[in-house]
């Protein structure tokens, strides 16, 4: 028998002829963080040991915006997006957008915001975005270095492995987004949600 | 509203080890970690070291790449093999550099795969601890990346890729953080 015929039978290679079978879909969560399934949350695991806990840290630069890719297998809506502030929430201000794969169109984004309230998920409502199946970048950004968001300590390599990226910023966010290579450790966490409620 | 059965998932944008696509989940759930370490890559230099990976859908793989440790350098190979292990792409033998801790790149002629089991595969003419990230998991062992379905093969460094690997198992504990690139506008 044919290995390539055996490999079929133990499940090691889809069917392509076939739709997806119900049996191996997951829907896509409802809130994404880059610690999502469908981001980077696996790779980060096993990259990192669990001592790459989450903590309220000095944010890496000023307008460094980092950002992740997420990979959608279903139709997503965005209602909200979303970070978590750490102890200090104070003066400087925030946003997250959602650009193309290519990052030549942002999607969807916050604006402006006001960092505001400690150790709290900070929620923006935006304008209802539905995205398509398909790979896009995540990004944050805040315009100081006085708010200390609640970030995981990954090393720079780690990250970039990872699949993140980042690139000099602004709040609110530009329009195209031009990743760069993840130059130091810390990312922050924060996300989408297809929920009017994040947390 | 009826949800649709989904599609397939479109692979991440870098695939290693870590990746849930490949190993991930299984590297996860043991608590393991990459670092630059004080133990080598490989019991071996010219050591071929192979991790599987699946695609849920056709992927365009652009790049492979290495994470440098803190003593970058000597050569090194990625490709790809199908699932009887036979080469699809390798990027021959392509210089480590010397900057620590980073991904560095080696191009391969843009490859689209359909979806099935692969393998990702590195070598490297040089054991010199430092060189590259890697796991290094003591407590659990070698059996551990055999379970995973990892495997090596000797005698196949840089430059020397083979057409069709013979696998054989694994006699180092430490496996290197290395992969391929899914996406064109950035690699990583």
């Amino acid at each position: 028998m044919p290995s390539s015929v055996i490999r079929h039978g133990q499940g090691l290679v889809r069917p392509v002829a076939y739709p997806t079978s119900p049996a191996s879909y997951r829907p896509d969560d409802v809130i994404i963080s880059g610690y999502s399934l469908c981001a980077s949350g696996v790779e980060l695991g096993a990259l990192t040991t669990a001592s790459a806990t989450y903590n309220s840290a000095t944010y890496p630069a000023t307008n460094r915006a980092l950002g992740f890719m997420f990979t959608l297998a279903d139709y997503y809506l965005v209602r909200k997006v979303w970070w978590m502030n750490g102890t200090t929430a104070t003066t400087d201000s925030a946003d997250v957008a959602v650009y193309t794969e290519d990052g030549a169109t942002r999607l969807v984004a916050a604006g402006s915001t006001a960092i505001a309230t400690a150790s709290v998920v900070q929620e923006v409502d935006v304008t209802d975005t539905l995205l398509a199946p398909g790979r896009y970048w995540c990004v944050y950004n805040q315009n100081g270095v006085t708010a200390t968001p609640v970030m995981t300590a990954h090393s720079a390599a780690v990250a970039r492995a990872a699949g993140w990226a980042q690139f000099a910023g602004a709040v609110p966010l530009g329009t195209t987004f031009t990743p760069a290579g993840v130059a130091a450790a810390n990312l922050p966490l924060f996300g989408i949600a297809s929920r009017t409620q994040v947390a | 509203m009826a949800r649709p059965i989904g599609f397939p998932r479109t692979a991440p944008p870098t695939i290693t080890p870590a990746s849930p696509c490949a190993i991930g989940a299984m590297l996860s759930s043991v608590n393991a970690s990459a670092a630059s370490g004080a133990s080598p890559w490989s019991d071996a230099a010219n050591t071929v070291l192979a991790f599987p990976f699946v695609l849920e859908a056709t992927t365009t793989i652009y790049k492979g790449f290495a994470v440098t440790g803190t003593s970058p350098g000597s050569n090194f190979e990625v490709g790809i093999l199908d699932a009887d292990y036979n080469k699809i792409v390798s990027s021959g033998s392509i210089s480590g550099g010397a900057v620590a801790s980073v991904p560095v790149m080696a191009d391969l002629t843009d490859t689209t795969l359909p979806p099935s089991l692969y393998y990702a595969a590195m070598s490297c003419n040089a054991t010199t601890t430092g060189r590259w990230f890697r796991w290094s998991p003591t407590t659990i062992g070698i059996a551990l990346w055999m379970a995973m379905g990892c495997w090596k093969q000797a005698s196949a460094g840089p430059g020397s890729f083979p057409t069709t690997a013979t696998p054989a198992d694994m006699t180092n504990v430490a496996f290197p953080l290395f992969g391929l690139i899914t996406r064109s506008v950035f690699d990583a």
